[in-house]
């Protein structure tokens, strides 16, 4: 039986299940286990069911329990744990919060507070999805409270959300790093001067915002003393502390990406605790919704992890990768084929199901070209971080409307993140155009 | 009866996670003040992994926390999407069977044959498997029972419950 045809018969059996709403878990290991039993009992020529059983299940064990039975890939749970602590034990709005002291006389300070706040809390966990559903709730109510234009209030936010994912820890990177191989520690030091690129972009574009249209953000009128700017600034300590443990560890080689998660979490259960923020029962909330949040995760993972072996097995990429090759797409053209795949995807699908439907095909092309798999690694998950803000799918945005309610609707959201998408399109053709960006810092490790 | 021994190893895998903590902190703390560390500590780590992972996966699914995408089923009428859910549920069942006959024979084979991890305190290879089988069969058995569940509230004309745990076990 022809693999390739195998292949592609699954990528399109795998998309029309996404399409029926089967979980993008049970999809992919569903399809993969049919597709390699299919495969081993038609080895011969003939169909002999009674040889494909046992190499189809040392298959679909080996691939997904060797995944989860993973050293490096503790810090999954460890990271999720340690947002889930740190917003518990007050930590990750105490940024936000000083934020908002010390930019409130500048127009639109609460939104860049916003932002700021969005790009601290990404500092410390690894979901955009969480950092924009925390924050929302937060922020949005606040700025709305003050008479902030409704796109204002929301889309800032949404966008600032998407920086979960570029600055680290993040989890996508994670899951980019367990596919293609790559360390995980260097694609965490790429993403931090693209994150800030971002993060600098959308504050630019609050503060044009504001300029350009005064209602849009009411003046700040009351007084702000010396004394309480520094008071705010000191109360965040924590979550920088926690920043410079994951980046200064993991930078000075003191320590793995993993033992950063662990030595993080201790150190925030303690702060926790010793401020009296942190309650032991908090503490297990936050670790049971660690639990069932990786838990997603990992079986996702796993079952693509399943789906990559089999795609091994048909050969499907090899073929794609010679076709392509054959075409004599040229760099640039390759990379701007691949970023529309990834923006129509993104439209409509979640970001983990794109990584791991595309990155089996995506990764043998890239190689093959000759191109960096750090600096494409930012280059997807900067991707990905658009389609969370991209209609009629942008996960942060409902979110965002979730928190929100009725008062203002998802179509004047989306109306207001055009100009943060903006801002987003340049900095993708700035980190395309120049790796460096990326590179720079993994590259003087 | 099944939500209790759900939620026992939902708090079993919190431990699991704490272990983590502990055991990777503590390894560093060793290696950077007395040059030492804890013996078998990776395999250690990867067999807790193991426990975190997979222990929690009959809670998630009762509380359909799954990843799907939605943006065509959300444009179907309400029994429509009834339909999918129910249908990725079963899907979902054929999917896990592989995987809950295969961890049996993998646990079977590493109990039998006494496998274990080379290293220091020589870990037997059987617990990380034996929990795998676990974790996937009460999975399994939870998304069987959502099943029955969605089906009659179908047949009732009522909408599906958010979660196992609104309706009885």
């Amino acid at each position: 039986m022809d693999g390739t045809l195998v292949g592609l018969c699954a990528f399109a059996a795998v998309i029309l299940l996404l399409g029926l709403r089967v979980p993008i878990a049970f999809a992919l290991a569903g399809v993969a286990t049919v597709g390699t039993f299919v495969l081993f009992a038609f080895r011969t020529g003939t169909f002999l069911p009674e040889r494909a059983v046992t190499p189809t299940t040392s298959l679909v064990f080996s691939n997904s329990f060797d995944l989860i039975h993973s050293y490096d890939l503790s810090m999954i749970p460890l990271f999720v744990a340690l947002g889930h602590i740190a917003y518990r034990a007050d930590i990750t709005t105490k940024i936000y919060h000083a934020a908002r002291v010390w930019l409130a006389r500048i127009p639109g300070g609460v939104a860049i507070a916003s932002v700021v706040g969005c790009g601290g809390f990404s500092a410390i966990t690894g979901s955009s999805i969480a950092c924009a559903s925390t924050m929302g709730r937060i922020c949005s109510p606040e700025m709305l409270r003050m008479g902030y234009d409704k796109r204002l209030a929301t889309a800032s936010v949404a966008a600032g959300g998407t920086l979960g994912s570029l600055i680290p820890p993040s989890v996508l990177f994670i899951i980019y790093g367990i596919f293609t191989e790559t360390s995980i520690s260097s694609l965490f030091l790429a993403g931090i001067l693209p994150g800030l690129l971002s993060l600098l972009g959308f504050i630019l574009v609050i503060y044009v915002w504001v300029l350009r249209d005064p209602a849009a953000a009411p003046r700040f009128t009351g007084t702000i003393t010396t004394r309480e700017k520094f008071s705010a600034a000191l109360e965040a300590w924590p979550a920088i502390a926690l920043f410079t443990i994951i980046v200064g560890g993991i930078y000075g080689g003191f320590f793995t990406a993993t033992e950063a998660a662990a030595v993080c979490v201790s150190a925030a259960i303690l702060i926790g605790f010793a401020q009296r923020k942190l309650t032991l029962r908090s503490l297990v909330e936050a670790l049971r919704e660690t639990c069932v949040q990786t838990t997603a995760i990992f079986l996702i993972a796993a079952g693509a992890k399943i789906f990559v072996a089999f795609i091994a097995l048909t050969g499907v990429a090899g073929d794609i990768v010679q076709a392509v090759t054959d075409a004599q797409l040229s760099p640039v053209l390759l990379l701007a084929a691949i970023a529309v795949i990834y923006l129509l995807l993104g439209m409509f699908l979640d970001p983990i199901g794109i990584m791991v439907l595309t990155l089996p095909l995506m990764v043998p092309l890239v190689e093959t070209y000759g191109f960096d798999l750090i600096w494409f690694g930012v280059v997807v998950i900067k991707l990905l971080e658009i389609g969370l803000i991209t209609p009629p799918v942008g996960l942060n945005v409902f979110v965002i409307a979730g928190v929100v309610g009725k008062e203002v609707p998802i179509d004047r959201i989306f109306s207001g993140i055009l100009r943060f998408l903006s801002v987003d399109v340049i900095v993708l053709i700035l980190i395309m155009a120049f790796p460096v960006i990326s590179l720079l810092i993994p590259g003087s490790m | 009866m099944l939500r209790r021994i759900e939620q026992l190893l939902l708090d079993l895998a919190v431990v699991a996670v704490i272990g983590l903590g502990v055991l990777i902190t503590t390894t560093v703390l060793l290696r950077v003040f007395f040059n030492s560390g804890v013996p078998d500590a990776i395999v250690m780590v990867r067999e807790l992994m193991v426990a975190a992972i997979v222990l929690p996966l009959a809670v998630t699914t009762a509380q359909r926390a799954h990843i799907a995408v939605e943006f065509v089923s959300n444009r179907l009428p309400e029994n429509g999407q009834k339909t999918l859910v129910v249908m990725g549920s079963v899907f979902g069942l054929l999917a896990l069977a592989p995987l809950i006959y295969a961890g049996w024979r993998e646990a079977a084979h590493a109990m039998t044959s006494g496998g274990f991890f080379f290293g220091e305190l020589m870990l037997p290879k059987w617990p990380g498997r034996v929990i795998f089988l676990l974790g996937i069969s009460f999975c399994w058995l939870r998304l069987f029972l959502m099943v029955v569940a969605d089906v009659r509230a179908m047949r009732r004309g009522a909408p599906l419950a958010e979660t196992a745990y609104a309706t009885k076990d």
